[in-house]
């Protein structure tokens, strides 16, 4: 009876080998996809809303484990509007940053692949000849819109994307800078890739300039490496590096997580800064509440590989909707309560993500569960012009008024 | 700097002492009559070896019956002695100095590690990340599989392998030796002539080493473009060619230039079963003759020879490890 | 809002838990599926297991030939000769037959009788490579146990009491890592043979003289393996915890420590296993390692050494020894290699 038991928890040797089988089948055909050539045709869409500068449409990226299918992102859909910043908050493990990694395309695989869906982006790009080369045009160069699907995009193609258009600050600021080039290197070799023509100076100059406008004195940085700076300043450095090639829209993928608390304010300031003095938006990655209170003007809140509420920052923050959300409203510390009050926490642990019943993925630990989550998965309910949530409660509401 | 190398200095002739002392106690394991036999074989063999050269190794090796504790320390100091005086003592077998010896046959030893070197290198860096770019592909495998063979292969028996089924079934190269006794050859002839001479032994110095190398490149291949930086480098918009070519070569680069310093030192040490194989007359030959000759002063010598070779390797490859790798600070 | 809170939560079938569907891999089958899934630890493992089966059962089922059988059916060849000398007028014809017989049937080439043919001495090569393959893998395999156990103890008193005690044993340790293997091996090697001539030391004892000093050789590797992981694991959160809780030193060593040294060890032993068959092989080749009338691989490639005309037209006596050596290596090697693959954390695919 305990052997049994025991077993039932455990997959047999004949499903390993099945699941192996089948991943590889699956993984071989992305993997082609992903590197086949293709004309450029294949790639151009439509956005759905022109305002729009990155939409995020039922995107699926699953992790292919030897222990089964894990569902990293399970159709996220989100939208990116022009000059805005827009935070994402959600558990770790909840497929916020994956969904990034995906929109840089920085999935790694053969594992890791995006199934499904369409990342929709408005690439702000100089025209080129036939041969590639950019067309003159003034002092300048011609300068051209193009939508990209980036999941269509095959992967050598990506270099058009990333860096120039969309330019992405990671966690880890102590291990994401090369640590055998200088600063003033990895700096330049970013005006280098995406400037036509660019010279030895003119890389140094806006290197410079963009060390200043992280707060960094270039003289004392230009030549040094990186381990010799503290992790703050990486992470300016970082920034300086996202910025240095005018991208329409950075990613900034918790980029205070791995710092001091006070470290994390400058670095804050200087994102909230930066924000003004751009043109162009912020996708910005987070689990702290505040941040994003205090940066985002639209917020998406993930759970388990869903969205499961999106809207305004007001609306978020003042009248959040979906159970999860109000829980995680509940449990951030405020001052000058009650000192009995003790901290509300939202029981439970994130469900494993294999295999999972398409039921609402928060039941379990959801505090207003109705008879009708153990049903299908609830769909996105609009309740304002620009506030979503998936939750059956609000599904009878909208029936019934 | 200077202070961390003096520092290392002392240390590396402390390491040296200790080696020392193991191998003169080793070489004092064997029995005096076994010696005195071989001694006498060698003699009747024809040898130039005086009576007064067999007494002076007897006296400065110790070779008594009965030694004490004392007596073999003293023996150690006296040898000792005449290590850092530069004196290895006189080879019997050889009959002139065994530092002589030594530097007239680590030529070419030299010549046959440093050509096996280039290849080795050569061949090893472009596979291992070849292997390593394109993980689980089936040239990945193939690699995996020549490395594990080039680690496997008893270099004795693959030695032999190639001797017999070039040189002697085909007859495409010599089967021995450095040169051709028969001919007298000068200028480009005789280049040529070496070059034929040196080419198997070669071949089998690379085939045993490149492995390993192959190996080393790949697993560090691997921990680099797994690294966070290799991430922010594709990021940044480099096309995947700059990014393994630029930032992850860059990198990888760092443990293969200390091997690579490290391996320096051990070019001058003698294959000494490749050497026996083609019986080549570098180091490695020399000294397993000696060996099956019973000449203690060449042995000794040779020892300790190899010893202080390899802990200059080590010095040097972390010396060079403060070069190439700039969070490293010699300290 | 106010009322959402509020509400009790309607009787709902909370006994079906979401991730009831999920199962995983035990962590046995984890290892085994990561072991298995690369084909060259499957080859590895047949090729191990094919030679013990050849060395050990092997020569149960070929009785013909014992190990130190010689083949004493030699040839027999008659010569003639005839001389006609004339005494006084009369003819005579002298007719002279000579026998000569070789006692031993030696290098012959394969037949039914000699499978793999006969040695330069007329021992069956077969046979031979049985009892040779006995002494080369109870060689290599008592040798990896000595160091191991050594390494581990000399490695744990090091790691585990520090200061000067992990000091001297460590300095030991960078001493011995300096020596050059084959040569000091060859030096104990003639020293041993000094003994044997002397009287002093049986023949039949120098394989275990051998282990001694291939232990001696290979030992500080597994120390520093050892020290090394008790050093870092010292420093563990779990480790200062059942310091905490005051765990009994043996606990702490047997509970914690072991099981987090032993993956790495496995490998180090199933790779340290190629090296010593190399070892042994290298000084059998030599002369200096197993000596006759015992035989190891090694020894049998010997003859190649002095007498050029076996290593060009008698591939039969020294190839398959050296295949086997290689077989044997190789399949330690991929063991090993497939072994680290699977216990290594990180190699997740």
């Amino acid at each position: 009876m305990a052997k049994e038991k025991k077993a039932a928890g455990y997959l047999t040797g004949k499903e390993i080998r099945a699941i192996a089988k089948e991943n590889r089948k699956i993984t071989k055909r992305l993997e082609a996809y992903k590197n086949r050539k293709a004309e450029e045709a294949e790639f151009l869409t439509e956005m759905k809303n022109p305002e729009n500068i990155l939409e995020i449409e039922d995107l699926h990226t699953y992790f292919f484990t030897e222990q089964g299918t894990v569902k990293a992102v399970n159709g996220v859909s989100y939208d990116v509007p022009k000059n805005a910043v827009v935070g994402v908050v959600g558990e770790s493990g909840c497929g916020k940053s994956v969904t990034s990694m995906s929109v840089m395309r920085l999935i790694q695989g053969p594992a890791g692949q995006i199934v499904e869906g369409a990342i929709r982006f408005k690439s702000w790009e100089y025209k080129r000849d036939e041969k590639g080369q950019p067309i003159a045009f003034g002092d300048g160069y011609e300068m051209v819109e193009k939508i990209y699907d980036i999941a269509k995009m095959p992967i050598h193609e990506i270099h058009r994307i990333r860096g120039k258009q969309i330019a992405m600050i990671f966690q880890e600021p102590m291990t994401s800078l090369n640590p055998v080039f200088t600063i003033g290197e990895q700096l330049d070799e970013v005006t280098f890739i995406h400037t036509p023509g660019a010279t030895k100076e003119m890389a140094k100059a806006k290197s410079e300039e963009m060390l200043r406008l992280v707060g960094i004195i270039p003289e004392n940085v230009y030549k040094a490496f990186p381990h010799e700076l503290s992790g703050g300043m990486r992470q300016r450095v970082m920034i300086a590096m996202a910025l240095a090639a005018e991208p329409r829209l950075i990613i900034a993928d918790e980029p205070t997580t791995a710092l001091d608390v006070t470290i994390q304010a400058q670095i804050l300031d200087l994102l909230q800064d930066i924000k003004n003095k751009i043109d162009g938006s912020i996708l910005l990655i987070t689990h702290d509440l505040g941040v994003i209170a205090e940066m985002a003007d639209y917020v998406v809140v993930m759970y388990a590989g869903k969205v499961i509420e999106k809207g305004t920052v007001y609306e978020i923050f003042q009248d959040p909707k979906h159970p999860y959300t109000i829980g995680l409203q509940k449990s951030k510390p405020t001052m000058g309560l009650d000192d009995s009050t003790e901290l509300y926490n939202i029981p439970g642990n994130v469900p494993n993500p294999i295999d999972m019943p398409d039921h609402c993925y928060f039941k379990e630990r959801c505090a207003m569960c109705t008879k009708k989550c153990s049903g299908d998965y609830p769909g996105m309910v609009q309740l304002s012009p620009t506030h979503f949530v998936a939750c059956h409660l609000y599904e009878e509401e909208k029936e019934n008024g | 700097m200077l202070k961390y190398i003096a520092k290392r200095l002392a240390y590396a002739v402390l390491v040296l002492l200790g080696v020392s002392l193991i191998i003169y106690c080793l070489t004092r394991l064997m029995p005096i009559d076994f010696v005195k036999n071989k001694v006498t074989a060698v003699q009747t063999s024809g040898a130039t070896v005086s009576q007064d050269m067999v007494d002076a190794m007897y006296a400065s090796y110790g070779l008594q019956e009965d030694a004490g504790i004392v007596e073999i320390f003293q023996g150690y100091l006296n040898w000792l002695g005449d290590l850092v005086r530069g004196d290895l003592g006189t080879s019997f077998k050889y009959g002139i100095p065994v530092a002589e010896k030594i530097s007239m046959h680590m030529g070419t030893s030299f010549v046959v590690a440093l050509i096996a070197a280039i290849f080795e290198f050569m061949i090893a860096i472009p596979l291992g990340i070849t292997a390593a770019t394109h993980q689980y592909s089936f040239r990945d495998y193939l690699v995996t599989v020549l490395v594990m063979i080039g680690i496997s292969l008893p270099a004795f028996f693959f030695g032999n392998v190639l001797k017999s089924f070039f040189s002697m079934q085909l007859g495409w190269f010599p089967s021995s030796g450095l040169v051709d006794a028969t001919k007298d050859y000068t200028g480009i002839a005789w280049v040529a002539d070496y070059a034929r001479h040196v080419f198997i032994p070669i071949l089998t110095v690379v085939v045993l080493s490149v492995g390993s190398r192959m190996r080393m490149t790949r697993t560090n291949m691997l921990e680099v473009l797994n690294s966070d930086y290799i991430r922010t480098a594709r990021a940044k918009g480099l096309q995947e060619k700059a990014v393994i070519n630029k930032h992850a070569f860059r990198n990888t680069l760092i443990p293969l230039v200390t091997s690579m310093a490290g391996l320096l030192p051990s070019l001058f040490s003698g294959a000494i079963i490749t050497e026996q194989v083609f019986d080549l007359p570098g180091i490695g030959n020399i000294a397993l003759q000696a060996m099956n000759a019973g000449d203690i002063p060449f042995i000794m010598g040779y020892n300790m020879f190899l010893a202080i070779l390899s802990v200059i390797g080590i010095l040097l490859a972390d010396l060079m490890y403060a070069v190439v790798d700039p969070r490293v600070k010699l300290e | 809002m106010e009322e959402i809170k509020n509400q009790t939560p309607e009787a709902v079938d909370m006994d079906t838990p979401l991730d009831k569907n999920v199962r995983l891999m035990s962590p046995t089958q984890m290892l085994l599926r990561r072991f298995f899934r690369s084909k060259l630890s499957i080859l590895g493992l047949v090729m191990v297991i094919g030679l013990f089966l050849f060395s050990f059962a092997g020569p149960l089922v070929y009785t013909q030939w014992g190990e130190t059988d010689l083949d004493k059916s030699g040839k027999v060849e008659y010569a003639s000769s005839q001389t006609t000398y004339t005494v006084n007028g009369v003819t005579y014809t002298l007719r002279q037959t000579l026998e000569t017989r070789e006692v031993d049937n030696s290098l012959a080439p394969p037949s039914a009788v000699h499978p793999l043919g006969t040695d330069d001495q007329g021992y069956d090569i077969l046979a031979r490579l049985m009892y040779g393959g006995r002494v080369s893998l109870i060689v290599s395999f008592m040798t990896v146990i000595l160091l191991t156990v050594f390494g581990v103890l000399m490695g744990g008193i090091a790691g585990y009491f520090g200061g000067w005690v992990d000091d001297v044993i460590m300095r030991i340790c960078d001493v011995l890592m300096c020596l050059p293997g084959i040569p000091i091996l060859l030096i104990l090697s003639s020293a041993m043979d000094g003994w044997v001539e002397l009287g002093t030391m049986e023949e039949g004892s120098r394989i275990y003289v051998l282990m001694l000093f291939l232990t001696f050789i290979s030992w500080p590797g597994t120390a520093r393996l050892v020290r090394g992981q008790i050093l870092s694991l010292r420093e563990q959160e779990y480790m200062v915890a059942a310091e905490a809780m005051g765990y009994s030193v043996g606990r702490k060593i047997f509970k914690h420590l072991v099981p987090n040294v032993m993956p790495q060890l496995i490998v180090q032993m199933s790779l340290s296993l190629g090296s010593m068959i190399l070892y042994e092989a290298t000084l059998s080749y030599l002369n200096m390692g197993i000596k006759a009338p015992y035989t190891a691989w090694g020894s049998m490639i010997n003859i190649i050494t002095t007498d050029p005309n076996i290593l060009q037209n008698h591939l039969n006596v020294w190839v398959p020894a050296g295949v086997c050596i290689v077989i044997a290596v190789l399949g330690f090697n991929f063991v090993g290699d497939g072994l680290r693959d699977a216990l290594d954390p990180k190699g997740r695919r």
